[in-house]
C-alpha cells in the first residue's frame, strides 16, 4: 500500500505550525462563508500530521498562519475552476477538491483542463502528484 | 477565564470592508501610488523610484482595478482610470519585455505531453494506479505471457508511444535502461506497439523507485528545473552575489542562498542555511569539539571551500551557523525569494514551435516571488466561452529569451541578460530535439491501429474502460484534424463501436473489419 506521509519521512521540506483545533473550525467557517463547501475530511486527516507544506515551488495549503500557506489567502486570491476548494499547487497545476463530484482533481493552471481525478481514498496519490519531491 | 485566540483566529478576525476608490481611507494608503498614477508621461521614472513593497502594490492595485475589484464611481471616472492602468501597464511590460497575450485561439497540448513536460521539469514520475493503465500492458505483464526474448527484439522506435517520450533529451537518456528492463522482465517486444504514456510511467517508476511502494521515483538526478538554477548561477552567479550585497543584505546570507542555488539548484529560502563566511572564535571553538582539525585557522580567516563541503558532507552545518553580534542565528527575512517561471505558458508550447523547447534555459526566468505572483500570475485570466470547452484566456509572456533573472523593475539593475542556450551541449540538444519532433495525434493513431492488430493477433479481451478511452483519443484526432483522412477516422468509429456496444466479447469470436487501415500521412510542418 503506497502511503505519502511515509514517503514524507526522509525528505525536507517546511510546514505550517501545528493544527490548532480552532484554527480548522474558522477555516472552515469563513471558506463557508465564502460559498464554499468544507475542506475534506481526508484532507484535514492530513493537516493534522502536516499543517501545510511547501518546497520548491510546491504548496499544500492548511489552517496556518504562513501566508504562503494559508488556504483561506490563497482560495481568495488565486483563480480556480467552479465548485472547488484549492489545496494546493506547484509550477504547472492547481490541487482542488471539487465538492460536487466529491474527488479530488489536478487542473492544469493554464487551461484549467482537469488532468487526474481521485477519490478520498486515493488523496495521497493527489497529494503527491503536486508536490515535487 | 477567558481562552485565548489561536494565531490563525487573530489573523482572520480582521474585518477588511469594500473598498471604495473615492474613499479617504483608499487615498490615504495609496497616495503615493495614486500621484505616480495621475503622471502617466513620468510614469515609467516615477514608477522606478517607488519601493520593491510599493512597486508590487501598484501592479496589485492596477489588477484590482482592471479586474473590477475595486468600487469606482462614477462610470466616467471609472474608464479614465480603465485606461490609465491599460496604458501604464503597457510601459511595464515595456520594462520587463513581456507582452499581454489574450485569445481562445491555440494549438492544444494533449495531457499526456503535458505529464511529459512535467515529469522533465522536476526529473520525477508518479506512481500509477491500476485503471490508468491499458488493458494491453497488463495482458503482457501476467507471468504466463511473459518469456525470453532477444534484447535486439526490444525497439523503442517501434513503440508510437515512445516516440511522444522521446521527444525530449531527459526521457532519450533513459531509453537503454528501459529497453533493458522490458528485456530482463520478459516483457514480449510486441508490448512496445500497444504501450500507452501511462504504461511507459509504470514501467519508469518499476525501474527507479526506491521502493516498490514509493508514490513518487526520481528518474533523474535533478530536474530541469533545478539544471536551469545551477545553469544561471555558473554563468551569472557572481553577478547576482554582487547584485543582492548591494542591496544591503549580509554577505554571508547572500554567499549561502547562493551556495545553495548552485549546488542544487534550489532556491527556497526556507531551506537555505545561512553559514559563516570566515572563522570566528565560536566556529573553530565548534569545530574542534567535533574533531576537525583546525589547528591552521585563525579567527577572520575565510573557511576554504573543501571544509565547507566537508562539513555539509557530514550533515553538520549547524556548526558553522552564522551569528550576530549577540549570538543569534542571522534570520532569513530579507533574502530575495527566487521561484523558477516557465516565460511562455505550456499550453503554447506547440505555436512556439516544439514541445520540448518548453523546459530550455531559455524560456525559464528566475524571478523573486512577488513579481511572479502579482505580475507574471496576476493577469492569469481563463473564462469559459461556451459549453465545447473552448475557453478565453490571457496571459503574461515574455519576449526576451536572453533575460535569466529578474527580481525588479528597473531593467539595468534589477534584470540579468544571458544567453544560457549558447553552448555546444544546448545547441546539441536543439538539434536533436527537432530530429524527434512527432505529432502526438499521429501517434496515438498509429497505436490505434497497433492496437487492433495485436489484440487480434494475442486474442486480448477489450475491456469498456480501454475502449472508451480510445474512443476519447479518437474524438481528439477528429477534433484537432490532424492529417488523417475522414475514411480512416469512420472506418475506426466503425470498430470502435463494434466492441464497445459487446465489450465483454471475445475479440476473435467477432466478425471484423479487415479493411486495411492507411497509416496517417507525413506530418507536415502546421506546427
Amino acid at each position: 500500500m503506497t502511503n505519502f506521509l511515509n514517503d514524507l519521512k526522509n525528505k525536507k521540506f517546511t510546514q505550517g505550525e501545528p493544527l490548532e483545533p480552532e484554527a480548522i473550525i474558522i477555516a472552515q467557517k469563513i471558506l463557508h462563508n465564502m460559498g464554499m463547501d468544507f475542506i475534506p475530511t481526508s484532507y484535514v486527516d492530513f493537516l493534522k500530521h502536516y499543517n501545510g507544506m511547501k518546497y520548491d515551488g510546491s504548496y499544500l495549503f492548511g489552517a496556518t498562519v504562513d501566508d504562503d500557506l494559508d488556504i483561506i489567502d490563497k482560495n481568495e486570491q488565486m483563480q480556480k475552476p467552479e465548485n472547488t476548494i484549492l489545496l494546493g499547487y506547484n509550477d504547472f497545476d492547481l490541487l482542488c477538491y471539487n465538492y460536487l463530484l466529491k474527488q479530488y482533481q489536478i487542473i492544469d493552471r493554464n487551461d484549467f483542463e482537469t488532468l487526474s481525478t481521485y477519490t478520498e481514498e486515493e488523496r495521497d496519490f493527489a497529494l503527491s502528484n503536486i508536490m515535487a519531491f | 477565564m477567558s481562552r485565548k485566540k489561536s494565531s490563525y483566529a487573530e489573523k482572520h478576525s480582521v474585518y477588511v470592508p469594500e473598498e471604495s476608490v473615492l474613499s479617504s481611507a483608499f487615498w490615504e494608503k495609496n497616495k503615493d501610488l495614486l500621484a505616480v498614477m495621475s503622471s502617466p508621461y513620468d510614469f515609467y521614472d516615477n514608477f522606478k523610484e517607488l519601493e520593491y513593497s510599493r512597486q508590487i502594490a501598484m501592479i496589485e492595485l492596477f489588477r484590482s482595478i482592471s479586474a473590477g475589484n475595486i468600487v469606482i464611481s462614477p462610470r466616467s471616472i471609472k474608464q479614465q482610470m480603465l485606461d490609465l492602468v491599460y496604458d501604464e501597464l503597457e510601459q511595464i511590460h515595456w520594462m520587463t519585455g513581456s507582452y499581454y497575450e489574450e485569445g481562445n485561439a491555440y494549438y492544444p497540448i494533449a495531457d499526456d505531453e503535458k505529464k511529459l513536460v512535467r515529469m522533465e521539469c522536476y526529473g520525477t514520475i508518479d506512481v500509477r494506479r491500476e485503471h490508468e493503465l491499458s488493458s494491453y500492458y497488463k495482458f503482457f505483464n501476467k507471468p504466463e505471457n511473459k518469456g525470453k526474448f532477444r534484447l535486439r527484439d526490444y525497439n523503442l522506435k517501434e513503440s508510437p508511444m515512445w516516440r511522444v517520450f522521446n521527444q525530449f533529451e531527459s526521457f532519450r537518456s533513459i531509453a537503454p535502461n528501459v529497453r533493458r528492463y522490458l528485456y530482463t522482465q520478459g516483457i514480449n517486444p510486441d508490448a512496445l506497439k500497444v504501450m500507452s504514456v501511462n504504461d511507459f510511467c509504470d514501467v519508469i517508476h518499476a525501474m527507479y523507485a526506491k521502493k516498490p511502494d514509493s508514490m513518487k521515483a526520481r528518474f533523474l538526478p535533478l530536474g530541469y528545473k533545478n539544471k536551469f538554477v545551477i545553469s544561471f548561477m555558473r554563468h551569472c552567479g557572481k553577478d547576482l552575489e554582487k547584485h543582492l550585497i548591494s542591496r544591503g543584505i549580509d554577505e554571508r546570507k547572500v554567499k549561502s542562498l547562493c551556495r545553495m542555488m548552485k549546488q542544487y539548484g534550489l532556491c527556497d529560502v526556507d531551506r537555505v542555511v545561512i553559514t559563516e563566511t570566515h572563522c570566528t572564535q565560536r566556529v573553530l571553538d565548534d569545530l574542534k569539539s567535533h574533531h576537525y582539525d583546525v589547528s591552521a585557522y585563525k579567527v577572520g580567516d575565510q573557511i576554504p571551500e573543501t571544509l565547507m563541503n566537508e562539513i555539509f558532507d557530514n550533515r553538520q552545518e549547524s556548526l558553522l551557523l552564522a551569528r550576530d553580534e549577540n549570538g543569534i542565528p542571522l534570520t532569513k527575512e530579507d533574502l530575495p525569494r527566487f521561484e523558477v517561471h516557465h516565460k511562455n505558458a505550456v499550453k503554447f508550447a506547440h505555436s512556439d514551435d516544439y514541445l520540448a523547447k518548453v523546459n530550455y534555459n531559455g524560456n525559464l526566468l528566475l524571478v523573486e516571488k512577488e513579481i511572479h505572483r502579482a505580475y507574471y500570475h496576476g493577469f492569469d485570466h481563463i473564462i469559459p466561452v461556451n459549453q465545447n470547452n473552448e475557453r478565453y484566456f490571457s496571459r503574461i509572456n515574455s519576449t526576451s529569451s536572453e533575460m535569466c533573472m529578474i527580481d525588479g523593475f528597473d531593467a539595468t539593475r534589477d534584470m540579468f541578460f544571458y544567453n544560457l542556450e549558447n553552448t555546444l551541449s544546448a545547441r546539441r540538444r536543439a538539434k536533436q530535439d527537432k530530429e524527434n519532433v512527432v505529432n502526438y495525434y499521429e501517434m496515438q493513431y498509429e497505436r490505434l491501429n497497433n492496437i487492433q492488430k495485436i489484440a487480434d493477433r494475442y486474442n486480448i479481451e477489450y475491456s469498456k474502460t480501454d475502449l472508451n478511452k480510445e474512443y476519447k483519443n479518437l474524438q481528439e484526432l477528429t477534433q484537432f484534424k490532424v492529417n488523417i483522412s475522414a475514411e480512416d477516422i469512420k472506418m475506426f468509429e466503425k470498430w470502435f463501436n463494434q466492441n464497445t456496444n459487446t465489450p465483454k466479447q471475445n475479440s476473435k469470436q467477432k466478425k471484423r473489419n479487415k479493411s486495411p487501415i492507411v497509416p496517417p500521412h507525413k506530418p507536415d510542418n502546421e506546427r
